[in-house]
């Protein structure tokens, strides 16, 4: 066990306080009962490990519940404010739009108003039909 | 072979009979060797870096229980304590992370603090005087005051305490200077007349 001593220093203080702290740090000795409590620990060890296994595994499967919950929410809100907010924008700008559209190019409001809708519906369907189409081709691009 | 094979070579030896029952099965025989061994040396090597003795125990014997869980599966790639003190070390610094936020005082902390005591006892009487070195150890930075804990719980075996703490035997002998040196500066700042007088005292 001592066979690798430290070099003692020739100083006084050196040796001094060496000497001092071989006094004073003494080993610790181990906690009485030690060896039954780890005994025993050792017993219950492979239960404690499958149940802390399944709380864990709880945990888990909990956790992943409430951020899965969380994040619905979430989009449910951001798709509800985005779609209050397309409509908002879409009737300002129909509202100062539309009469000076009419007008240049001499249709009735609600004509207008009717192909305005039939394009968009063309749009939506073609953007539906295509969007696969664009999507093989992106991939095929990348 | 340098050093340090020399040190993993001398280790695996000693260890050898232990490895020897595993091999053969006898997993309950070689585990009351290793508590035999090794159960101090954990429990000290939990006292240096925690600090704290209901905590140690509580480390050690998890440690313990973990090595035991694990042993059949050891399969000697490394010294079979240095095995067992990285448990050791690793299952330590998780308690340190717990507490940190709770109860931990910094080595700034640690040191102002006996500062302050010292100047409270003014000239501190001989019974207490051992009391106040060890505080004096204790105000020193973790990385000194580990080592130098372990050198002298362990009979001042480098090689033992650079195993328990996963250095190599050069780094020990530096942080020991270190820590002599510091606790050599606090002394003679303490003002407690001359130090090498007041450390004899002690005896």
């Amino acid at each position: 066990m001592n066979e690798q001593r430290e070099p003692r220093d020739a100083a006084p203080l050196d040796a001094a306080l060496d000497g001092a702290l071989r006094r004073e740090l003494q080993p610790p000795d181990l906690p009485e009962g030690f060896r039954e409590r780890l005994r025993a620990a050792i017993v219950r060890a492979p239960q404690l490990d499958r149940e802390r296994l399944r709380r864990e595994l709880e945990r888990d499967q909990r956790e992943a519940l409430s951020a899965l919950r969380a994040g619905y929410v979430r989009m449910s809100r951001d798709a509800f404010a985005v779609l209050v907010g397309v409509a908002f924008v879409i009737g300002i700008a129909a509202a100062v739009w539309l009469p000076h559209l009419a007008k240049w190019l001499d249709l009735d409001t609600s004509q207008l108003v009717a192909i305005a809708c039939a394009i968009g519906g063309v749009g939506v369907a073609a953007w539906v039909a295509l969007r696969p189409l664009g999507d093989r081709v992106m991939r095929w691009l990348s | 072979m340098d050093g340090s094979a020399q040190q993993v070579s001398a280790a695996r030896e000693r260890d050898s009979d232990i490895l020897a029952l595993l091999a053969g099965g006898r997993q309950d025989q070689a585990f009351a060797l290793v508590l035999e061994r090794y159960e101090r040396k954990v429990f000290r090597l939990c006292m240096a870096m925690l600090r704290d003795r209901d905590q140690a125990a509580d480390a050690a014997q998890d440690s313990l229980v973990r090595i035991w869980q694990a042993l059949g599966r050891f399969d000697a790639r490394a010294a079979l304590s240095t095995w067992i003190y990285t448990v050791t070390r690793n299952r330590c610094l998780t308690a340190i992370e717990r507490r940190r936020d709770h109860d931990s005082l910094s080595d700034e902390a640690v040191a102002s603090d006996v500062e302050a005591r010292t100047a409270e006892r003014g000239g501190a009487e001989a019974d207490d005087r051992g009391e106040l070195l060890r505080e004096f150890v204790a105000s020193l930075p973790e990385r000194y005051r580990r080592p130098l804990l372990l050198y002298y719980y362990e009979g001042c075996a480098v090689d033992e305490v650079a195993g328990m703490l996963g250095v190599a035997e050069n780094t020990v002998k530096t942080w020991l200077h270190r820590a002599r040196a510091l606790l050599q500066e606090r002394l003679i700042a303490a003002g407690l007349g001359d130090p090498t007088l007041w450390l004899e005292e002690l005896a």
